[in-house]
């Protein structure tokens, strides 16, 4: 489980220390407050840790997920005038990662320091739904030079897996039998593209709703086993393309994986999501909210809290406040 | 004049108000006394008149709990089902009909305010729209309006604004209507 993280310089960040929580982590801020490059950076830092080289995969890394100009990892400090140095320390199952880089640093990190066990699954499911576009992607990544953020290519490939050996567990059957209830058929792969079957036929993913691609993606990937105990799922806005209705089964799930052991974090601009995670979690479900925001002199500061309604001065609750009082002025009062 | 009234923890002080009475609780003695609630109607807690309203509030405190946080979760709940909702309209339907049976309503705009702590102001925005739709306030706009009119019907708005608040929207919307929690003895 990732612990804590402190962030000194890093994008849009001058300092943040976080506190994550085992379960849930629910990140909320309105557009430009870094909620995106939270969840790429930690699953750079987890995505690395199968190679031996380690710190060589997390220089490429870092350059081929945020993409900067001429992969200059320099361009990922926080913009200031003069030299800035972005420091970046990680604690996981309490051990750490620390390197750090300045805004002259080319392809290389100028420090690397890594305590971290090897063997580790970390997802990331971007806004953009990809198991359509599926066929061809991961050749043509792999021996071109595309300009692709690889969280596209990673999510590809991991929908490619094959399914475990063996029989799954009850409490996974559950979820897989849930999430075919939602798509009302299952997901079939014939060479690189993917069908939804369901008893009019086959329907090619280009066809089906970019919504029930994504609960097809996460079927796939708790059938092949990414989603297991110990995994790292990181899901920038779910809500997009879903139907409220859906986002209901959805938090479900969540929870449900929650609690086998996957440890969640998720940005997001839904009020209907966040409060289905108030409303849904039990006593021992483990979700912590974090509201990101500008203060007054432009720096992007955190809070956090175990209930959303603990974080009110956010984005999404402003949005609120503004149409509550667009009604009261239209009632006249 | 100020009014002043409690309620549970509550204090309220209504500034240059023209009347006031803690509606629910009315004294032995008063024709109201007993009435309402042994005929199947349900009173909003307060009703106050001001130079050119009528206001009838009523007022949950989920938060004066010991089990605060419990309370609340409890009521945000509610405000997603009708049952919160069908309460609170009966109250307010029921205090116009007393009033109106009694000759008793100044012929002023009549505004109905929820006053629920602990909410957020998603919650309240919920409830205010389950309100106004259950408590029609009729706009300039809409065609069920129009079409009274074309068919030379009049309509006088039963309620001109329904509205649910927490302690927060409140005290920023009415600054002379002070409201503080006193702690129980």
């Amino acid at each position: 489980m990732l612990e804590k993280m402190e962030l000194e310089f890093f994008t849009a960040f001058e300092s943040l220390h976080l506190d994550f929580s085992p379960g849930v982590n629910l990140f909320i801020g309105a557009n430009g407050t870094g909620k995106t490059h939270l969840l790429k950076l930690l699953y750079v830092a987890l995505s690395t840790q199968r190679e031996e080289r380690k710190r060589e995969s997390l220089e490429r890394k870092l350059a081929n997920v945020f993409l900067p100009q001429g992969k200059r990892l320099g361009r990922l400090a926080h913009r200031l005038k003069g030299g800035v140095t972005c420091k970046v320390h990680i604690i996981r199952e309490g051990k750490l990662l620390d390197f750090h880089f300045t805004n002259h640093s080319q392809q290389r990190l100028k420090g690397y320091e890594n305590h971290w066990d090897a063997g580790h699954s970390a997802v990331y499911i971007p806004v953009k739904e990809m198991l359509a576009d599926a066929p061809g992607l991961l050749s043509l990544y792999n021996e071109r030079q595309l300009h692709l953020e690889e969280i596209y290519p990673d999510i590809v490939q991991k929908a490619f897996l094959p399914p475990l050996k063996g029989r799954p567990s009850a409490r996974r059957r559950e979820l897989l039998e849930l999430l075919q209830q939602i798509m009302a058929g299952k997901v079939m792969r014939e060479g690189e593209q993917f069908f939804l079957k369901d008893e009019r036929g086959e329907l090619e993913f280009s066809l089906v709703a970019e919504g029930l691609r994504k609960i097809a993606l996460l079927w796939l990937l708790i059938q092949n086993g990414t989603l297991l105990n110990g995994a790292t799922l990181f899901w920038d806005e779910p809500e997009a393309n879903l139907n409220p209705c859906l986002l209901k089964e959805l938090v479900k799930i969540l929870l449900h994986l929650q609690r086998e052991g996957v440890q969640i974090f998720i940005a997001t601009h839904s009020y209907v999501l966040l409060q289905l995670f108030e409303l849904q979690a039990t006593d021992e479900d483990k979700v912590r909210f974090y509201s990101f925001k500008r203060d007054a002199s432009g720096r992007i500061i955190s809070e956090e809290s175990q209930w959303y309604q603990d974080v009110q001065d956010n984005a999404i609750g402003q949005a609120y406040d503004d149409l509550y009082n667009q009604k009261l002025a239209q009632l006249g009062l | 004049m100020d009014i002043s009234f409690e309620e549970g923890q509550l204090h309220f002080q209504f500034k240059n108000v023209q009347a006031g009475a803690k509606f629910d609780e009315q004294p032995p003695g008063s024709p109201d006394h007993n009435f309402l609630a042994g005929r199947g109607l349900k009173p909003v807690d307060f009703i106050i008149e001001t130079a050119d309203r009528v206001l009838f509030i009523e007022i949950k405190d989920p938060e004066h709990t010991r089990a605060k946080r419990q309370a609340v979760a409890e009521f945000k709940k509610k405000v997603q089902g009708v049952v919160l909702r069908d309460e609170l309209v009966r109250k307010c339907r029921d205090t116009y009909l007393y009033r109106t049976c009694t000759h008793n309503l100044p012929r002023k705009d009549i505004h109905y305010y929820v006053l629920i702590t602990g909410l957020n102001v998603q919650d309240l925005s919920t409830l205010t729209k389950q309100l106004l739709d259950q408590l029609p306030v009729l706009l300039e706009r809409d065609a069920e309006l129009r079409n009274l009119r074309q068919h030379g019907q009049q309509w006088d708005n039963f309620v001109t604004a329904s509205v649910a608040f927490n302690l927060r929207t409140w005290q920023a919307q009415f600054p002379d209507f002070l409201v503080e929690r006193r702690a129980a003895e």
